[in-house]
């Protein structure tokens, strides 16, 4: 039965890796929306909403029959527990890509995108941070995830200075005023898509390891 | 844990014969908690408990070097008395095994043998024991039936109160549920829990999630070898030892 029941956890393992790569999709087609300016993209990201949905319900009940019919303990039980906790972040992570999808839907119709470099410069190492803790989990290898609350804090930092500038920005002119507070509330999910990434991390960090340890 | 350590095993080795059935064993156990042994049909566990009453001195062939201390004192020591050892290292068997008598005198047996003749005072054992073995609501108005008309479970934990009876510190359980259905388990398991508010438990399983369930603490043996020591929510949690890991996680061969 051990056969068994190994092939359900790597199947299980699959489902979850395919929720993340679905959901950095997400988030990355929702970056290059904005970049680009490209609604049509953004409003493809939306329609994804229903999808990820199935596959984080999917993923879940997975893991709640396992639980419920093998009672896991050690490698097995950190690495259901702690896939739980990261499928959630995966679906979070694909939500924020939805949001700012539709704020990029919306910024389309009422206003001028203004000058977004600073932002998109953000959003990059945030995405390189939920990449490295992606792959971090579908490797089972914690080598590259090591350094993620550094790169938090700095994903923090740069947040104050993005807002910071665009409060500046909407002072100094008051035409942009729409679009920039649109601005605001995309460095606020980008922000905690960064929170994401760590948690991931923490929880890989528990699965492989069993070490608990905080990196946001 | 050091500070409470009723049982002390240093350096244990015993030989079936020309068989080197335990290597090297160092365990400590803590008093009114409970220990379990767990590992592979032959890793040595029921020869390792059956050590902490001298049960084996009975094995013809058995050698044993090291030292098993109880309370400080090498039970292997030249003055030690096996009999008096197993009236404080009372053992509870796999399948219940009642005396072919009447459920008062399972209980009121050892405390008779041991010279107390006071019926009162043997009531009052009787009563207290199956108490604390969960039964006395069961069977307090059949008191003088024949033990084998009890169902298993009923047995095993007359058994449990037979223990009592002489008023032991540590209780010895060798897989006391295996012959059990999962609600008799579950009775044994619970008072297992209460025991241990007074004695020292020390049981052998073969059933990961019991072990999981009732010890505070959790030796994993394999041929012999104590391979792992810790508390029972680390084994089961995060295993130092990959052996460890492998067997209750069902890798194993």
């Amino acid at each position: 039965m051990s056969v068994k029941i190994r092939s359900e956890l790597m199947q299980i393992h699959d489902q979850a890796c395919n929720l993340g790569n679905f959901a950095i999709d997400m988030l990355q087609d929702s970056i290059n929306a904005f970049e680009q300016a490209d609604a049509d993209l953004a409003a493809d990201v939306c329609i994804r909403k229903k999808e990820l949905k199935i596959k984080f319900i999917t993923a879940e009940e997975s893991m709640f029959q396992y639980l419920a019919l093998y009672q896991p303990v050690a490698r097995d039980m950190r690495e259901i527990v702690a896939s739980l906790r990261i499928i959630y972040n995966f679906e979070r992570i694909g939500r924020m890509g939805y949001d700012i999808g539709e704020t990029i839907k919306v910024l389309s119709q009422c206003c001028e995108l203004a000058d977004p470099d600073k932002l998109i410069i953000v959003a990059r190492k945030v995405l390189t941070m939920i990449e490295d803790a992606m792959e971090a989990f579908s490797r089972r290898d914690v080598s590259q995830i090591k350094t993620m609350r550094q790169r938090d804090s700095e994903i923090d930092r740069l947040y104050c200075e993005v807002m910071r500038d665009i409060i500046k920005r909407m002072e100094q002119n008051k035409e942009n005023v729409s679009a920039l507070a649109r601005y605001v509330i995309i460095d606020r999910y980008l922000e905690r898509c960064g929170d994401q990434a760590c948690n991931i991390a923490e929880m890989t960090t528990y699965m492989v390891t069993g070490e608990r340890i905080e990196m946001s | 844990m050091d500070k409470d350590i009723i049982l002390k095993v240093s350096e244990l080795d015993l030989w079936y014969g020309e068989v080197h059935a335990l290597h090297q064993v160092n365990l400590p156990i803590a008093n009114r908690k409970v220990t379990s042994l767990i590992g592979p049909s032959g890793c040595g566990k029921s020869t390792l408990i059956r050590c902490f009453n001298r049960m084996n001195d009975l094995v013809n062939g058995c050698r044993i070097s090291g030292c098993v201390e109880f309370h400080g004192e090498n039970i292997y020591g030249t003055f030690a008395d096996p009999v008096d050892l197993r009236k404080k290292i009372g053992m509870v068997f796999q399948k219940p095994n009642p005396f072919p008598k009447t459920i008062y005198e399972n209980i009121a047996y050892g405390p008779r043998i041991h010279g107390l003749k006071d019926r009162k005072e043997l009531d009052r054992i009787v009563e207290g024991c199956l108490r604390k073995a969960a039964l006395w609501n069961e069977v307090k108005d059949r008191l003088y039936e024949s033990a084998m008309g009890l169902s298993g479970g009923q047995q095993q934990r007359l058994c449990i109160a037979r223990t009592l009876a002489v008023n032991p510190e540590i209780i010895l359980m060798d897989e006391p549920c295996s012959a059990l259905d999962p609600i008799a388990t579950s009775k044994i398991e619970d008072l297992i829990d209460e025991l241990k508010k007074e004695y020292c438990v020390i049981i052998v399983t073969h059933s990961m999630s019991q072990a999981a369930r009732v010890s505070d603490y959790t030796a994993f043996m394999y041929l012999g070898d104590l391979i792992e020591f810790g508390e029972t929510r680390q084994i089961f949690e995060n295993p130092r030892k990959e052996l460890t890991e492998n067997y209750i996680t069902g890798r194993f061969g």
